[in-house]
């Protein structure tokens, strides 16, 4: 693996102006995209957003119209899948129904030269990867899904790729195995070193396992960064929309001064402030709050003090580690509130309760359209 | 209503079923079998019907009169002995030929878009909507001296006197290859076509080019609907009268014109229906060998 990889200068996946047309529909839209060694990336996005079409052209089975694409620092955009130093795990597993286990993971080293001895070691070792050597002989349908799964990884990393893509690896799981998988694929990601480039659609998935999240829509990239950048920093309304849920205020901006943009907000009747990125005086913008950065309050007796908002509960929710909660404020918006459950005694705010919603200006998120 | 009540039943469904395909099997195939395994096993005889009784009762005792005769002449006599190895010969040439001609024309159909699929099989099911005879008899017309191959090659200059086709084993082969391509490529078709395509991009993914990937992925797991379109060529074949009679002429490969004369022309019943025991029971042993083949796999796999 080592020889592989440090032959080659340059990122393990380097992506130039990618565009792929259906017809008069693009797929992919002028994608530029850096991956960096032993990242585990994201591409994120809902169905049709061009996700698996660039996962699918870093493999070889999608032709793209225009671009490159770079792995290791090699032009690869006219090879075919067999002649790329990256493997894929297919979504469906792709298991070859008539190899055992062993043979399904040899499958890929059999056209590689090497000598036996050599195959039954790598393969004893990746077999030792899944902690799966004592059902080598099996055959793929007699295993659970979650050995499919292994194997099939098992079978992609053996051949030591530079570029490991996964396509949607966990959503043929069950939900409780797809979350201790997480944790498994991560530390595989981490013991063998191998960039991983992974699709998904739950956004659960790629916050906890991502390195890197590129977040996808109609086929273009909006905004690249760590789960805790897309998370806090949505660039544009489509992101924070997409990851979690989030409150959004509609506005226009009254003025700008030392970084500090104030929003008009008509459905709030108030003015907040937020950090300005870039926008002028006069654009329609929102302003992003998560449900989890308000809080909610009984009423206080005394004038409301500012960025406190009174309204009435309209819906309650208990989801076991928090109340949800959407309060229907005087000013007419309506915002979900988030509140963690230790702390509250078990007691929450009913239905019709009128209540005091507030949150830390710091927590305001100024997104364009 | 009375079928409506009848399915309802869950229990009774099964037995429903079973019992006719049961009850076919046993009127169509096992009354008549065994009724010409008691010919083979009588005696010829000047009378209608030409073979002496097996079972004579003359008020006191009955007799049974069995002979195995029949069945030793068989062996002895080189023309049944002949044209049973030619029967298989002919099978067994004739499945080759459309494992080698189906095979790429299932493959075709099954990798054809979804949407073009039906118009390929309705190509090739359109010559059943002739008569088989016709459709023989067509071949003549094509395949004689001076018939339309012979014509068009000597036309383009390839040939400078008609081929000898017609009345040779050839013409029997091609009649035969195409009767029975249809039934060899249906049944892969049908396995071809639930093939997961995705397996072969994972073999391309591994490293593997498309023909090698073929090789180890896609023939392995088409062989059962090889190996059940080769049985529905192979089996029919073996039987076949009418090709080689129609085709052949005078030469005879095959054993069903044998047995058509031993029945209708030397009028020998018992000889004939000990012929056609013997080639029930050759029949059997392909069948019975992929049957074998078949549950050792699935057993494997369980």
């Amino acid at each position: 693996m080592a020889a592989r990889a440090d032959a080659n200068i340059g990122s393990p996946v380097e992506i130039r102006g990618l565009t792929k047309r259906y017809g008069t529909h693009y797929a992919l839209r002028d994608i530029d995209l850096i991956v960096e060694r032993g990242e585990l990336f994201s591409l994120l996005g809902s169905s049709g957003c061009g996700k698996t079409t660039l996962l699918r052209s870093l493999a070889g089975f999608v032709r793209p119209d225009e671009g490159s694409i770079l792995i290791g620092g090699r032009d690869v955009t006219r090879l075919a899948p067999y002649e790329r130093p990256v493997n894929m795990m297919f979504q469906s597993y792709a298991l070859f129904p008539h190899l055992t286990v062993e043979g399904n993971i040899a499958f890929g080293l059999r056209r590689d030269r090497l000598a036996r001895p050599e195959i039954a070691r790598r393969v004893d070792e990746a077999l030792e990867l899944i902690r799966m050597s004592d059902l080598r002989r099996r055959m793929p349908q007699q295993l659970s899904g979650g050995q499919r799964q292994r194997v099939a990884l098992a079978r992609a990393v053996v051949k030591r790729p530079q570029v490991l893509l996964l396509d949607e690896p966990l959503s043929a799981l069950d939900r409780k195995l797809r979350e201790s998988t997480r944790m498994e694929l991560v530390a595989i990601q981490e013991q063998i070193g191998i960039t991983f480039v992974l699709v998904t659609h739950d956004q659960d998935e790629a916050l906890t396992m991502s390195s890197r999240i590129a977040v996808m829509s109609e086929g273009r990239i909006v905004q690249i960064g760590t789960p805790t950048e897309i998370y806090d920093k949505p660039r544009n309304r489509f992101v924070a929309d997409f990851i979690g849920s989030v409150n959004l205020f509609e506005g226009v901006v009254a003025s700008i001064s030392a970084g500090i943009a104030t929003v008009e907000c008509a459905t709030l009747s108030a003015r907040l402030q937020a950090a300005d990125r870039g926008f002028a005086v006069g654009d329609k913008v929102a302003l992003a709050v998560r449900p989890e950065r308000m809080t909610i309050s009984p009423p206080e007796p005394a004038a409301p003090s500012s960025g406190c908002f009174a309204g009435i509960v309209s819906h309650h929710s208990f989801a076991g580690d928090r109340h949800l909660y959407r309060v229907a404020l005087e000013g007419g918006a309506v915002v979900q509130v988030a509140q963690l459950s230790a702390g509250t005694d078990g007691r929450a705010f009913p239905r019709g309760e009128a209540v005091e919603v507030s949150w830390d200006p710091a927590s305001n998120v100024l997104v364009g359209p | 209503m009375r079928w409506g009540t009848l399915f309802r039943l869950p229990r009774d469904r099964r037995s429903v079923v079973i019992a006719l395909v049961l009850g076919w099997y046993v009127i169509f195939f096992m009354i008549p079998f065994f009724l010409v395994l008691k010919i083979s096993l009588s005696r010829l005889s000047d009378m209608i019907p030409p073979y002496a009784p097996m079972f004579t009762f003359d008020g006191m005792r009955l007799a049974i009169t069995l002979t195995f005769e029949n069945f030793s002449q068989l062996l002895s006599d080189p023309i049944f002995v002949l044209s049973y190895l030619g029967s298989l010969q002919t099978a067994a040439i004739t499945t080759i030929f459309c494992i080698l001609l189906g095979y790429p024309l299932a493959y075709a159909v099954a990798a054809a878009r979804p949407s073009a699929r039906p118009s390929l099989l309705l190509l090739m099911t359109i010559p059943f909507w002739t008569s088989f005879l016709i459709r023989i008899y067509a071949w003549i017309g094509i395949l004689k001296d001076n018939g339309l191959l012979n014509n068009l090659l000597i036309w383009l200059g390839v040939i400078a006197h008609p081929l000898r086709i017609m009345n040779t084993s050839t013409s029997i082969y091609i009649g035969m290859v195409y009767c029975y391509l249809p039934f060899f490529v249906l049944p892969l078709y049908a396995v071809l076509e639930k093939m997961d395509w995705s397996l072969l991009e994972a073999a391309s993914d591994l490293g593997w080019r498309p023909f090698r990937a073929f090789w180890a992925i896609t023939v392995p797991l088409s062989l059962p609907g090889v190996a059940a379109g080769a049985l529905l060529v192979f089996v029919p074949a073996t039987g076949e009268y009418l090709i080689p009679r129609i085709l052949g002429g005078a030469v005879n490969l095959m054993i069903a014109p044998v047995l058509w004369d031993s029945f209708f022309v030397a009028r020998d019943w018992p000889i004939a229906s000990a012929a056609t025991v013997a080639l029930v029971l050759l029949l059997l042993l392909p069948l019975a060998f992929v049957e074998r083949a078949r549950s050792a796999a699935a057993e494997a796999r369980a």
